[in-house]
């Protein structure tokens, strides 16, 4: 085994990928190979999380100091006993085992992958898979799960209470967590060997340029900012609904909405909508300064990296109080609001839209909140620690 | 195997299916691909494997060669559960059998690990038999892990001799934990002077873990001794099924109704398994039939103590391991149990009190009566509330104090998952007719049965969370 050499196992890698879990998984790495560490990726040729294509080449290329080897996404299932469980687990059904794992299996497999750490887990002081639903996680978190340590991003959803994930949350040495919130669900449903708080950095921009985006991308002077992974787990339908509704009740402020997913609005307010698609880390920083305020309409959030990005550059956030991991945050640091309903998610707008220094000034904790518990130095200080002490 | 490096097909359930087949394939896998030989597998479900097939299905057994061309050998991991529907009816056994014979013949020269296989399908006397022994006979090489399973192989299927090899079972295994024994008793909860019995594996009535428990209730331990020797029985329903959720249940209220007893109902985790095996003193395997298993070779890399039922090929595989005895009966895994604590210095002989006492019928027929019933209730985890015996004056009910507080909790933990017959039958077509006609009404049935198992679980979560704990009595007086 060589001492200082650690896989990283995230289902997606590389540029023009949306989805928390996956830019995390980039940013530990590459922090940690700063830091002396010999690290490697253990990915996947797919870039979209919905076809899970093989849009990448499999193999072994270099990204700056870390080593990304590609492995090819075998998807030959039909997916009917995905969907079958899936409904089950919506009615709130416990699905049989022998159902949960045709569930886990009846999606993207990664043969080659798995096979690969097969022959050379032993070759790897830890390895680190993330975030827990995925088939990459469940299977690869088992092979050597003694030198394993799960990033789960575990939300408050009908998977996590499946007896499917015990052996991957309670077989691996240590589990990294992001916040008290999500500890408390972890030890509502899985015992596993150690488990800590690690947190995760938020790269702190030098500058940002908010006349720069307006005047490259034609945005309005004000506007509200909503993005990320567009689908409806991540509460996307029910915003657009709801920012309909604020709309025709006479909200005029715009909405700019980036990431991926299709986006589908109704002909009255489709003017209201301006879709900027996947956009860079700076120009990212540069929407969040030059928003009136970002909207998180999320209940599965394990972190919530988007609002700790607003609060760094100055600006507000409305979230769904539905979120335990958010609400929180947002109690700890109090810039921020949080809705119940379209009709305080309506109100909430009116602050914005009516009393803009407020609504600045409400904003105004939120950096030094995340300065002071959410940057990488501190992040990999406490990871670099439970390498040591769990491996 | 040479060792030259070839191309492999394995033919196995695989990772991340957790049973002792696709664990022992999995090592197996790791193995060749250590030595160098390219090895791809293929699965009866999706699974990590690079291919999957349906094996039950004999239209889709025939394409098993097009997946096999190109490799220069194959291994088949055969147990019946993933060749054969259940239950294996003589139309099934004549049509997979037949199918499976006819795609070996067209794939390379192919090993077969048999892992379980019934003799009688190859002595049954009509011509199912002879697709059976086709089957066997079709194969290059076969290995087994003991020597009656070979000579089964030759006088039941016909297979010559030459062709099968014994192989060692745990050849491939290794340990799946780094913890030592101190730690992983803290990690779960064990005290260092704890004694500790163990079953673990799948739940499921041919595992026979209720018999362990029983024989734990027949030590009668108490004093000291009861709160330092425990059982531990750890594991999940294996099938999902209605007959293994059921049994599961059964399990759990008899373990409920046992001091010193404990049910961990997990779906553990290869390291979490071997910590087990690791932090306990005693391995039971009060199998009701198998074959030959993988917890024997996992207990034996942490050399335990062994204690099994002499059934199928346990007793050949103990034989060559340190601390490991086959036992016949219930009475004898009871009375090897206390062996194992008197030679452990946690009891004096002289304390066991196994219940062998003989029937007192000194009191006459109502002390029998007396004695029957709790005996039964302890074999049955809770009591009937009866009132006073048919043939006794008009007294008080026999006395129950031994009988645990939750004996009502009990009997409705026993209340088992709603199940619907499995539609088969041996009349001719009747199976066929079942199948349509639960096809037809399916999409009604599901929901209600769905629904019922709910009301069933959350009423007995219910009962559970306002049910005060049971009693710690010790059983040795609920015994005899």
């Amino acid at each position: 085994m060589t001492g200082r050499r650690l896989a990283f196992i995230p289902p997606r890698y590389g540029e023009g990928i949306v989805g928390g879990a996956e830019l995390v998984m980039k940013e530990v790495a590459h922090g940690l190979a700063a830091r002396g560490w010999e690290v490697e990726i253990l990915t996947t040729c797919a870039r979209d999380h919905f076809t899970w294509a093989n849009e990448f080449a499999p193999g072994v290329t270099r990204d700056g100091p870390v080593t990304v080897r590609r492995f090819s996404v075998q998807i030959d299932t039909p997916g009917t006993d995905r969907r079958r469980v899936e409904s089950m687990l919506a009615q709130g059904i416990t699905p049989s085992m022998p159902d949960q794992q045709r569930w886990m299996n009846d999606g993207l497999r990664v043969p080659d992958l798995f096979h690969h750490l097969l022959d050379n887990a032993d070759d790897y002081h830890g390895i680190v898979v993330s975030p827990y639903m995925f088939w990459t996680t469940f299977v690869c978190g088992q092979v050597a799960a003694d030198r394993t340590i799960l990033r789960p991003c575990l939300h408050d959803e009908p998977a996590a209470r499946l007896a499917l994930f015990e052996p991957l949350f309670n077989g691996v040495a240590g589990v990294w967590l992001q916040t008290e919130p999500e500890e408390e669900l972890l030890a509502r449903h899985f015992n596993p060997a150690n488990v800590e708080i690690v947190g995760e950095g938020i790269p702190v921009p030098d500058a940002y340029s908010p006349e720069k985006v307006r005047v490259a991308r034609g945005l309005p002077e004000r506007f509200l900012l909503a993005g990320g992974r567009r689908e409806g787990a991540k509460g996307w339908d029910v915003l657009i609904e709801q920012y309909s509704q604020a709309a025709r009740a006479g909200i005029a402020l715009p909405l700019v909405i980036f990431g991926s997913g299709d986006v589908h609005l109704d002909d009255d307010v489709a003017d209201m909508v301006i879709d900027v698609g996947v956009v860079g880390s700076d120009e990212l920083a540069d929407l969040f300064a030059a928003a009136d305020a970002y909207i998180q309409p999320s209940a599965l959030e394990s972190f919530s990296r988007t609002i700790m990005e607003s609060w760094l550059a100055g600006t507000p956030v409305i979230a769904n109080a539905a979120s335990d991991v958010v609400a929180w945050h947002i109690g700890r640091c109090n810039a921020g609001l949080l809705y119940e309903d379209a009709f305080e998610f309506e109100e909430c707008l009116r602050f914005i839209s009516e009393a803009p220094e407020q609504a600045a000034a409400l904003a105004a904790p939120g950096r030094d909140y995340v300065l002071d518990n959410y940057t990488w130095p501190i992040t990999l200080d406490r990871m670099e620690s439970t390498l040591e002490r769990w491996l | 195997m040479s060792s030259a490096s070839k191309r492999i097909l394995m033919v196995a359930p695989y990772a991340p299916y957790r049973d002792g087949i696709a664990a022992y394939a999995l090592q197996q896998v790791r193995a060749l691909r250590a030595q160098g030989h390219h090895v791809e597998v293929l699965s009866p479900q999706p699974s990590a494997a690079h291919h999957h097939l349906n094996l039950s299905d004999p239209r889709a057994v025939v394409r098993l060669p097009s997946f096999a061309a190109g490799f220069d050998e194959m291994i088949v991991h055969f147990h019946p559960d993933y060749f054969l529907p259940q239950p294996a009816t003589f139309g099934v056994r004549l049509s997979r059998f037949t199918a499976l014979a006819v795609a070996i013949r067209r794939c390379p020269p192919t090993t077969l690990v048999v892992h379980e296989m019934d003799a009688r399908w190859g002595t049954a006397g009509d011509i199912s038999a002879h697709a059976a022994k086709a089957f066997m006979q079709s194969f290059a090489h076969i290995e087994v892990h003991y020597r009656h399973q070979a000579d089964e192989l030759t006088n039941d299927f016909g297979v010559s001799p030459e062709r099968i090899e014994t192989v060692l079972h745990g050849g491939n295994f290794r340990p799946n934990t780094r913890r030592d024994r101190a730690t992983v008793r803290q990690r779960l909860g064990i005290d260092d002077d704890a004694f500790v019995f163990l079953c673990i594996g799948f739940v499921a009535h041919h595992k026979g873990f209720d018999r362990a428990v029983r024989a734990f209730r027949r030590l009668g331990l108490t004093g000291d001794a009861a709160d330092k020797v425990r059982l531990d029985v750890v594991g999940s329903p294996s099938t999902g099924s209605d007959a293994a959720d059921q049994y599961a249940t059964e399990l759990q209220s008899l373990i409920a109704a046992t001091p010193g007893a404990t049910l961990h109902q997990e779906y553990v985790s290869d390291a979490a398994f071997d910590e087990w095996l690791l932090a306990c003193d005693v391995v039971l395997l009060p199998y009701r039939h198998i074959w030959s298993s993988s917890v024997v070779e996992r207990a034996a890399i942490f050399e335990k103590h062994i204690i099994a039922t002499a059934v199928g090929g346990l007793p050949e595989q103990l034989e060559p391991i340190a601390h490991a005895r086959a036992v016949a009966d219930d009475r004898e895994l009871a009375t090897a149990m206390a062996s194992e604590l008197h030679d452990a210095a946690v009891v004096p002989k002289a304390f066991l009190a196994l219940a062998d006492d003989p029937w007192d019928d000194s009191a006459g027929a109502n002390a029998v009566m007396d004695q029957m019933r709790r005996r039964a209730d302890a074999r049955r985890g809770y009591t009937f509330r009866r009132g006073a015996p048919t043939n006794a004056p008009q007294t008080t009910p026999a006395p129950l104090a031994a009988v645990p507080s939750d004996s009502a909790l009990s009997a409705l933990r026993r209340v088992g998952p709603l199940s619907r017959p499995v539609p088969v039958s041996a009349r001719p077509g009747v199976t066929l007719f079942k199948k349509v006609q639960r096809r037809l009404f399916n999409w009604e049935i599901e929901p209600v049965i769905a629904w019922v198992d709910e009301l069933r679980r959350a009423t007995q979560q219910v009962a559970e969370s306002t049910t005060p704990p049971a009693s710690t009595t010790p059983p040795e007086s609920v015994e005899d």
